[in-house]
């Protein structure tokens, strides 16, 4: 069970939260303009990697507000919390 | 309004009054149906919100996080960075809904009369924290969690929002105000009491 | 039998003014309080306490703790029976009952010991080579195979006990009550910081507990005294928890520590009855400290399985501790100073010590030193080479042994009992289930704690540090930067002087060499599975060089035991066999739980009721009283039907939904979702999450919408009413309300953070009840006199507010039966009583209460899609025939892209269908697969599914709806449904069945 910082409540029990998946996947402006590849591309597909990770979670049970965690998927350590809308690597952390 | 028809509350299914709890029991609860719950969703930063919402409740709701503020018999409950409820006693809600509706026209602000969506169970006794904490990952230490302070998260897998209405030191023991939704109301009640079946004193759901 | 004929006459911790009577396998004993189920039993000189896994062989005690292999124990009879208990953990209560497991008929007499004697034929991986063909009988082999192995009998009916579990927080966990767990409880305590102190045993004080009164002192007391001092200042802290008999069993991501409380568990038949048995502890720790102590290693020698052959620190646990001999003639057998302490002990204790051999050399220590002193013999450089005895140690054979084989012939020792000691392995358990990285250290043979991730720090034997002096340092030491660490800082502790024996260097031994041949002589490695030396070793010869894949062959380490006392020696020896370093073999995966744990604890209240939330509605008590039968939909109880006398479901659904169509039927539709939204942006949102177009919907009117994600397919539906300009109130599916909350908030929070809209969940503020039928118009006229009911000043597909029986009402004119519907609305306080009235004034019209199952056939017939029955996540709009309400005009709505993919374009998708059997009494499984030739051999292949299937009074026949592919193509076309042991002709028609023009809702 891991333990989040929401940027509102403080640390709370992960299952008080909902993963959103990878952060940082804008949704295209225009979809009638791209290709079948590329909304696919958006649709579908995912970094996965191998240690640092930036993820979109929800304080669902909580102050319902979304925000960017970057986590790391082999050991679980939380290396940064930032706002939604924030860039991945601004604002200090990794 | 012809108002007639009696109201049944969330419990009420449970004939509670026909087993009430021990004075000196080291938990007890009651449930507290009916007060007014007003949620008031806008943005802090637009000036025209906090005035039109200053202007009816006489204060500035709380702006930091997990916070109450109690004036003029109504409590406004943080419950994130826009969103409030505000508690009111009981029949008052549709005057202040009204009251707020009109001083936030033309401002982007939401509104919303939920209260018959929840009611109240109030746990109060020096086992209270233990007997949440049976079901509930909030930490309610005293030196994290206090009176006034807020916090919504889960109680037996219910979503709840818990406020701490006295401390330690005020009425020698702890007290909270439990807000749950009236679906969950007789799941959360009948585990609350079955949970507490561990403090002698309490009642013993048979 | 003489009364606890091996309990010594006067010391230890045990109260012999408490008798316990008890009983083990069915003959009467008794024992003092303080004891534990093994103590008592070796007070009362019972040896044999179990028999093996594998071979049934006789076993012994041969620990102290929580490490036992072989005294497993089924506790108790009927349905609190609980199998596979320590008996070393157990701890005595008057009137405890206790049987062996893994023996039939009786320990004494085993039948299954017969597979000892063919035990040349049963290597390791046996069962894997033997049973693996022909693979359909392995089923019936593995009953046979499972009966014969025993490992205890669960209870056949439900647990009457009953376990609590509870949620903590602390700024600093310590794990192990010993001390150093001790000493870091001070230091963090007076730092103030929240502690909690969790230890397994009964008291704290760790090995303390197990050492002579007059042996150790620290800070000038007797030890055991210093451990009172330090319990008793811990209990005064008001932010330190002390939890005994509690074990930290789980240590898991971002420290979060799961620790099981054995409440009551002592107590037997005098536990209170308010008390739960056990409790689990889920505790959040900002800083861990482990000080879980060491267990002490096995040596390894031929014929060491035999009762009456024990760890050496287990042997002085049970003298020191529960004032019991162990045997009367103790041989001690070791490769450290430690064991010295036992022969001195014993030996003070009046108990014949013929010997202590020692592996090594040239033994110059201060405790052999003292034990010579004492008279006590010392064998350097022997070791014990085989024993003898059936159902306990008779004598052991002893013989010089350098470079690890025998060097000169053995001699004959008698004795009942051999203390033995291979050193100590620190419990890195914990510490390596928190994904901790071991270090391997060659001098004493041990892993140990190297880095982590996670804030935690290890103190004391668990860390390596053996001597008492260093336990104390470290426990303060980590005790202090851990409550530091947590904003507690504090003065550093004083340390107390301690008096204690220094150890000399222990010389590592994997193996003892045997004069016997090889094949005869087993030494074994692992004693409750039953793995020996040569069955690593063949293990190691077949290839198998991974330690994950060693252990699984041989099933070393695969007992209830996690092979406590096993796993490093199997490690060792098979990195000899491989010819590795130890450190290259690795060790295997430490896991949770530490020790076994009951199902009941993980459970906890979540049981029958509890078992997840029930939601109910504010009509419920009616719905029951009225004797509905109730099914889950979500978290929330509806009513699936009303069975009147002697009716079953499917006459009660057929008068159901007959009197919706003919008269009135009135449904709770409290459950479905409705959410708020408000802002100038609120029809903009519509647009951008419904396929449809929400801009022109006027005020009073409402809509149907398809919501689909990303990826085009069907998501939710449900008619959204539009109450102001900048007002709607949507209602979803009932179990997906959170789901469209979520994801409305999702989208404007993420994507979309400047759109000007707020949505809410209002779903319990209101009862939704719904009449339907002809007459609905009729009665409730008779409830309001607020509005006008007529067709043209309440057309369908719009609201009215107003004042309904009483009260204030939002009155819906939607249908989802196909009949003239009204949804009435009101506060939830008042829906029961608004329900009441409808039921009173609609009697005279036939007034019908239905449930979910007549409400599926009425809209079924209707051809009304369920999303999540109909659709299962795979469903575009047209799959369902519904691309009149995508908008062809909007620029863009989530999923629109995904609409025109190749894939959602393409031939031969499945599309929803109408099906009639041949047989019109005939009705179909939902989820029968779809076949157009059944005569085809298997596989053949399946090109559709049935998704709602019931018999329509209306129509006198069956009707279904399917997903076929290609379905609306093949209209009038016969296709074949699978069902039990049958196909069934089905013919292809229109979704819709019934009214299709839909003039009796719109009438």
């Amino acid at each position: 069970m891991l333990q989040i910082a929401c940027p509102h409540c403080g640390p709370r029990d992960e299952n008080e939260f909902s993963c959103g998946g990878e952060a940082h996947i804008a949704r295209p402006k225009q979809p009638d303009a791209i290709s079948d590849a590329e909304w696919a591309d958006y649709l579908f597909m995912r970094t996965n990697p191998k240690g640092a990770l930036a993820e979109r979670w929800c304080h669902t049970v909580g102050c319902r507000r979304w925000f960017n965690v970057e986590r790391d998927t082999v050991t679980h350590t939380i290396l940064r919390v930032y706002a939604m809308g924030a860039p991945r690597g601004g604002g200090g952390g990794a | 309004m012809a108002e007639t028809i009696p109201s049944q509350s969330a419990l009420a299914p449970l004939g509670l009054e026909a087993r009430p709890w021990p004075e000196d029991a080291p938990v007890r609860m009651e449930e507290h149906a009916h007060s007014g719950k007003l949620v008031l969703r806008g943005d802090h930063r637009d000036s025209d919100f906090m005035n039109a919402v200053r202007g009816v409740l006489g204060m500035t709701p709380p702006l930091v996080p997990l916070g109450s503020m109690m004036v003029k018999g109504r409590v406004v409950l943080w419950l994130g960075p826009d969103e409030w409820l505000i508690a009111c006693p009981a029949g008052a809600e549709t005057a202040l809904y009204a009251e707020l509706r009109t001083a936030l026209n033309g401002v982007h602000a939401a509104l919303v009369d939920l209260t018959d969506a929840q009611t109240i169970i109030r746990i109060s006794g020096p086992r209270a924290r233990d007997l949440i904490a049976k079901g509930c990952t909030l930490d309610l230490h005293p030196h994290t969690f206090g009176a006034g302070h807020v916090a919504r998260g889960t109680l037996a897998h219910a979503q709840i929002t818990l406020l701490q209405t006295a401390g330690d030191g005020e009425a020698g023991s702890p007290a909270f105000d439990l807000y749950v939704g009236r679906s969950f109301a007789q799941h959360l009640w009948r585990w609350l009491e079955d949970a507490a079946r561990e403090y002698p004193g309490g009642t013993d759901p048979a | 039998m003489k009364r606890q004929r091996q309990r010594l006459d006067v010391g230890a911790r045990i109260d012999r003014g408490q008798r316990l009577a008890f009983r083990f396998n069915g003959k009467s004993y008794e024992g003092f309080s303080g004891d534990t189920l093994a103590s008592a039993l070796v007070a009362n000189g019972v040896r044999l306490v179990g028999r093996s896994f594998k071979f049934h062989r006789p076993r012994g005690i041969y620990s102290a703790g929580m490490e036992e292999p072989n005294a497993l124990v089924q506790l108790g009879t009927g349905a609190a029976s609980e199998p596979n208990l320590r008996a070393t953990q157990v701890e005595l209560f008057d009137g405890l009952e206790a049987a062996s497991v893994n023996c039939w008929p009786s320990v004494n007499f085993d039948i299954w010991s017969l597979n000892d004697r063919v035990s040349s034929m049963l290597p390791a991986g046996f069962y894997y080579k033997t049973f693996m063909w022909p693979t359909g009988l392995w089923m019936r082999y593995e009953r046979a195979i499972r009966a014969m192995a025993g490992m205890g009998r669960t209870a056949r009916e439900a647990d009457p006990d009953r376990y609590d579990q509870t949620n903590a927080h602390c700024d600093v966990l310590i794990a192990g009550g010993g001390p150093a767990g001790l000493m870091a409880a001070l230091a963090a305590g007076r730092a103030g910081a929240r502690v909690i102190l969790a230890d397994e045993q009964n008291e704290f004080g760790g090995r303390l507990l197990s050492e002579p009164e007059d042996g150790e002192t620290i800070g000038g007391r007797l030890a055991v005294d210093w451990v009172a001092d330090a319990r008793a200042e811990l209990a005064g802290m008001a932010e330190v928890r002390l939890l005994p008999r509690t074990t930290v069993f789980g240590y898991y991501d971002h420290n979060f520590i799961g620790l099981i409380e054995r409440v009551t568990d002592h107590l037997g038949g005098a536990a209170p009855e308010h008390l739960p048995r056990q409790r689990m502890w889920r505790v959040r720790a900002r800083q861990v400290v482990l000080a879980t102590g060491a267990i002490e290693r096995p040596l390894i020698f031929a014929e060491n399985d035999r009762p009456g052959i024990m760890l050496a620190g287990a042997a002085r646990a049970y003298l020191n501790r529960y004032g019991v001999q162990p045997g009367e003639k103790v041989l001690v057998f070791t490769n450290n100073d430690d064991a010295y302490r036992t022969a001195l002990d014993l030996n003070a204790a009046g108990i014949v010590v013929p010997a202590v051999v020692d592996l090594r050399a040239d033994p110059q220590g201060s405790l052999p030193a003292r034990a010579r002193e004492a008279g006590i013999e010392i064998l350097a450089g022997h070791g014990v080479v085989g024993t003898k005895g059936r159902l306990r140690v008779t004598e052991a054979r002893v013989a010089p042994v350098s470079d690890g084989a025998v060097a000169g012939p053995a001699r004959t020792i008698s004795c009942d009992a051999i203390a033995m000691s291979g050193g100590w392995n620190p419990a890195v358990h914990l510490f390596s289930q928190g994904q901790g990285k071991l270090r391997f250290e060659e001098a004493r043979g041990v892993f140990l704690p190297g880095n982590t991730i996670q804030a935690n720090r290890s103190a004391g034997a668990c860390n390596g540090a053996f001597p008492l002096a260093v336990c104390l340092a470290e426990g303060t030491e980590v005790g202090a930067l851990a409550a530091a660490d947590a904003g507690f800082g504090a003065p550093v502790l004083a340390l107390p002087e301690t008096k204690e024996a220094e150890e000399a260097p222990m010389e590592v031994v994997w193996q003892v060499p045997s004069d016997r041949p090889p094949g005869k002589a087993r030494a074994f490695v692992d004693f409750q599975n039953d793995v020996t030396t040569k069955d690593v070793k063949l293990a190691a010869r077949e290839g198998y060089r991974s330690v994950e894949h060693f252990k699984r062959y041989t099933t070393t380490g695969m007992g209830t035991d996690q092979g406590k006392t096993s796993n490093i020696n199997g490690v060792a020896i098979l990195a000899s066999a491989l010819g590795e370093a130890i450190p290259a073999v690795g060790t295997t995966t430490f896991r949770p739980p530490y020790t076994p744990v009951s199902f009941g604890a993980f459970a906890g209240r979540e049981l029958h009721e509890f078992y997840a939330p029930i939601r109910r509605t504010p009509i419920h008590a009616w719905h029951e009283s009225h004797g509905a039968v109730f099914e889950d939909v979500g978290q929330w109880k509806r009513p699936r039907y009303y069975p009147r006398a002697g009716e079953g479901m499917h006459a009660a659904v057929r008068r159901e939904a007959i009197a919706a169509r003919s008269g009135i039927g009135i449904l709770d539709a409290s459950t479905l979702g409705k959410i708020d939204i408000q802002g100038a942006d609120a029809a903009e949102l519509l647009n951008r999450v419904y396929t449809n177009a929400w801009s022109k919907l006027e005020v009073g009117r409402c809509r149907y919408g398809l919501m689909l994600g990303e990826d085009g397919m069907v998501m939710d539906d449900g008619v959204t009413a539009r109450l102001a300009e900048d007002h709607f109130l949507m209602s979803t599916t009932t179990g997906n309300a959170a789901r469209v909350l979520a994801w409305l908030e999702e989208w404007t929070q993420t994507e979309w953070p400047d759109m000007k809209v707020h949505m809410a969940s209002a779903t319990e503020q209101w009862a939704t009840v719904s009449i339907s039928g002809p007459k609905a118009r009729n009665l409730l006229a008779e409830l309001t006199g607020d509005f006008d009911l007529s067709p043209d000043a309440f057309p369908f597909m719009s609201f009215r507010e107003g004042i309904v029986a009483g009260v204030s009402a939002r009155v819906f004119r939607i249908s989802f039966t196909g009949e003239l519907s009204f949804e009435v609305n009101v506060a939830a306080r008042h829906g029961l009583a608004v329900w009441t009235a409808c039921m009173t004034a609609g009697e005279k019209y036939g007034i019908t209460p239905f449930g979910t199952e007549a409400m599926h056939l009425l809209r079924a017939e209707k051809g009304f899609i369920i999303v999540g029955q109909d659709t299962d996540g795979t469903v575009t709009p047209a799959d369902l025939g519904m691309d009149w309400i995508v908008s062809k005009k909007k620029p863009d709505f989530l999923g629109k892209r995904s609409l025109s993919r190749a894939d959602t374009l393409r031939s031969g998708r499945k599309r929803l269908v109408g099906l009639f059997t041949e047989d019109p009494k005939t009705v179909l499984d939902e989820g029968a697969q779809i076949v157009a030739e059944p005569r085809d051999r298997p596989p053949m292949k399946m090109i559709g599914h049935v998704t709602s299937s019931y018999f329509s009074p209306t129509l006198d026949r069956s009707i279904a709806l399917a997903l076929i592919e290609d379905g609306p193509d093949r209209m009038g076309q016969t296709l074949h449904a699978s069902m039990p042991g049958r196909t069934v002709p089905v013919r292809v028609t229109e979704p819709v069945f019934f009214d299709p023009d839909g003039e009796r809702m719109r009438g």
